[in-house]
């Protein structure tokens, strides 16, 4: 997300899988942005594959931003499951790329730079976490976590404990933590305001989810014209209260499928569909295809029957462009198969 | 580029009791299946030596050093695996260096490109004013691996004595124990984790690199 | 240099020898594995004049084992994954393919038989359990070509709890000096 004046932030990662590099690293140098020097902070919202794979190779290029993760992460339990996984290599992305973080973070505090400008820096509801503003300024900007909430500090620690577990007898963790400690993101931008929601889930009390965001007092007034729809558009974190609390009719909204789960589904997109009609979706699970590979193979494959299914398509884009200082249409680029979502999708 | 045959290894040079390496010891901790154990070929198991072998791999003991060999390429992480859970086990046991090994026998395509790649690798040159008919037996080339500078790197090229007109080329990354606080074999599970699959993938590409040659 | 080749123990001491009858192994030693003899399987051999071989003399006593045995058997791997299991279900298992021979290949999911699991191996097989799999060729000391597809649960290390304990003093060292000004 660009801040304006040249700053930026990068929230989660994803590799091409090409290149193996970070998708946010290719584009940002691909737009002649300085990574070293322009890349403010880099924010893992939560620790799920899909969301920080590559991400320690971001930090290690961004070598002056500040590295933000959920409050919610007992940091001697996140380090200790980054040690052990970084000494014994389960195969867990995650773990793996927090071992990695770990390191980017103990050079630079050995280099003597400080926590509070290296990080990790905790976010919990209505934390602030960059102010940038001034004369030299042609648009000020915040950036907010809207959540963890309170009441769900503590939930982290259960399932990080059970991942443990499960690396010690030598398998790898499925999860590391529930959704509801990630850290949802509100920025301003001069006029404009996002909301990047992470995969925070809708649930029936006030002291979490989306649910403790829109009761809060303490929030940063306004309304998101931008919107970046909770964990891959399924109905478990659509709270129909957050579109017309934070933000106004139609906001440009994104989902970013997740294939392992099939979301969004066909009703997923219908739904928001109804909430927006500027919805667009990063890839279409519809056209994931499976590799090619000799023929001995392929025939075992079929022999064995053996149902497949690809889980990564092609890396689609959605790039969006609006002026901070002015009413302004936003200008969307779509590349690389992403789509706006005019009617329903059929999956294979 | 497919090989005539291969195999990788793991070496471990320390303080051993071969009488413990035998292969019911590995069934009862679950590092091998019951049929592995019950059905391996046991050559030697004694007070100095260990020698047995199953369907899969071939293990050598002695009391400063333990090899286990496989040249079925399906199970070459499983040979990972066995080599780093019997340390895991046997956490005390000194280890002071670990190999990880991975050897080919290559076919040349023809006689001319075996000749040449000799040719290339030890020039005629440099020894005919004083050699008569000379040819290169052996070389060993020493380094690090330029993906990863962890460990020594060893490969050794010369011709297969299993295939004629064919190469045999070794690739052997030596690490060695370097924390103090460490003195039994608590770090060797955690080096074959880290290291043995970039040296598995090394290999190949030394391999391709080298029989290569002769074309470029 | 740790290459893998013949194993050279010390010289036999019969007094030493007290795990097993001396005639087993005296028929033991009695193996002929000289050098000279017909061509050597698979082990590439050095010269004898070379750095990497320890010369032996005929009188030393030493005993040279066996060499690692070339297998018989020939295996060409075409395909290699690695798995995770995600879920089981009746008689089958969901797991997450990382494609071993080509990592740039999207990772996928499969559906797999249980059946296809080797009995001694389906105590392993759990959620979270990693399994390799390969698919290829593998050619009999007959000459029999067999297309083969080969799924084996791996046997990790397992952690000991001293070991687990040193891990997490250093990962409580390394949390505090990150949490410290």
């Amino acid at each position: 997300m660009h801040l304006g004046d040249g700053d930026w932030i990068v929230v989660d990662s994803c590799v091409e899988r090409k290149t193996a590099r970070p998708i946010a690293l290719e584009y940002l140098e691909k737009i002649g942005v300085d990574v070293a020097s322009q890349v403010r902070l880099v924010i893992a919202t939560h620790w799920h594959d899909d969301h920080i794979r590559g991400l320690s190779a971001v930090l290690a290029a961004a070598k002056n931003a500040k590295f933000v993760t959920s409050a919610a992460h007992s940091l001697q339990d996140l380090t200790r499951l980054a040690v052990l996984s970084g000494d014994f290599a389960p195969q867990s992305s995650a773990t793996r790329e927090y071992h990695n973080i770990i390191q980017v973070l103990l050079n630079r505090r050995q280099v003597g730079e400080r926590r509070d400008s290296v990080g990790p820096i905790k976010a919990n509801a209505n934390k602030k976490l960059l102010t940038l503003s001034g004369r030299n300024r042609t648009v000020d900007s915040e950036v907010f976590a809207l959540s963890p909430s309170d009441g769900v500090l503590n939930l982290a620690e259960a399932e990080l404990r059970n991942a443990l577990t499960a690396m010690k007898s030598g398998r790898r963790p499925v999860r590391l933590a529930p959704n509801q400690i990630c850290v949802v993101l509100w920025l301003q931008v001069g006029s404009l305001n996002a909301l990047l929601g992470a995969d925070l889930e809708h649930v029936s009390g006030t002291t979490e989810g989306w649910q403790a965001i829109i009761k809060s007092d303490e929030r940063p007034n306004g309304l998101a014209g931008f919107f970046k729809v909770p964990h891959h558009g399924s109905d478990n974190a659509d709270c129909p209260e957050s579109w017309t609390t934070l933000m106004p009719p139609g906001p440009v909204a994104i989902v970013t499928p997740y294939s392992p789960s099939r979301l969004p589904r066909e009703v997923d997109i219908a739904r928001l569909s109804f909430r927006t009609d500027q919805l667009f979706l990063t890839s279409d699970l519809a056209k994931y295809s499976l590799p090619r590979r000799v023929n001995p193979v392929e025939k075992t494959l079929r022999e064995l029957s053996v149902k497949r299914r690809a889980l990564m398509g092609q890396m689609g884009h959605v790039q969006l462009r609006c002026s901070a200082v002015g009413p302004d249409e936003p200008r969307v680029t779509l590349t690389n198969g992403a789509t706006r979502c005019a009617v329903p999708l059929r999956y294979a | 580029m497919m090989p005539k045959s291969e195999a990788a290894a793991v070496v471990m040079i320390g303080s051993f009791n071969p009488a413990i390496f035998q292969p019911r010891w590995l069934g009862s901790q679950k590092l091998i299946r019951p049929e592995e154990a019950n059905n391996a070929t046991i050559r030697a198991i004694q007070a100095e030596v260990a020698d047995f072998s199953t369907e899969w791999f071939q293990f050598q003991a002695v009391q400063d050093r333990v090899q286990m060999v496989s040249s079925d390429p399906r199970h070459y992480p499983a040979l990972r695996d066995l080599a780093g859970s019997i340390f895991a086990v046997l956490q005390h046991t000194p280890v002071q260096a670990v190999g990880i090994n991975r050897q080919f026998h290559y076919q040349m395509p023809s006689v001319e490109g075996w000749h040449s790649l000799g040719h290339l690798l030890a020039p005629k040159s440099y020894w005919e004013d004083l050699v008569d008919k000379p040819g290169m037996k052996s070389l060993v080339i020493v380094g690090r691996r330029k993906s990863d500078s962890a460990g020594t790197l060893n490969v050794q090229v010369q011709p297969s004595a299993n295939i004629e007109h064919g190469v045999f080329v070794q690739v052997n990354v030596e690490f060695q124990r370097t924390d103090d606080e460490m003195t039994g074999a608590e770090w060797v599970p955690e080096c074959l984790a880290e290291h043995w699959d970039n040296v598995m993938d090394y290999s190949e590409t030394m391999l391709e690199h080298i029989v290569g040659i002769h074309e470029s | 240099m740790l290459a893998f080749r013949d194993v050279i123990v010390s010289p036999y001491r019969p007094e030493a020898d007290v795990l097993a009858p001396r005639p087993k192994y005296e028929q033991f030693l009695l193996r002929d594995h000289s050098v000279s003899s017909k061509m050597a399987p698979t082990i590439n051999r050095l010269p004898r004049e070379s750095l990497y071989e320890v010369p032996l003399s005929e009188d030393s006593g030493l005993v040279r084992l066996p060499s690692i045995a070339e297998s018989k058997w020939k295996v060409l791997v075409l395909q290699r994954w690695v798995g995770r299991v995600e879920r089981i279900e009746d008689d089958n298992f969901v797991a997450v393919l990382s494609d071993a021979t080509n990592p740039t290949n999207a990772p996928e999911e499969v559906e797999l038989d249980s059946v296809e699991v080797s009995p001694s191996d389906l105590p392993l097989l759990v959620v979270g359990a990693i399994f390799y799999w390969a698919i290829g060729y593998c050619d009999t000391p007959g000459g029999q070509r067999e297309r083969v597809s080969t799924l084996r649960f791996a046997r990790l290390p397992r952690l000991s709890q001293s070991r687990i304990n040193k891990v997490f003093e250093k990962a409580d060292r390394v949390a505090a000096l990150l949490d410290g000004e």
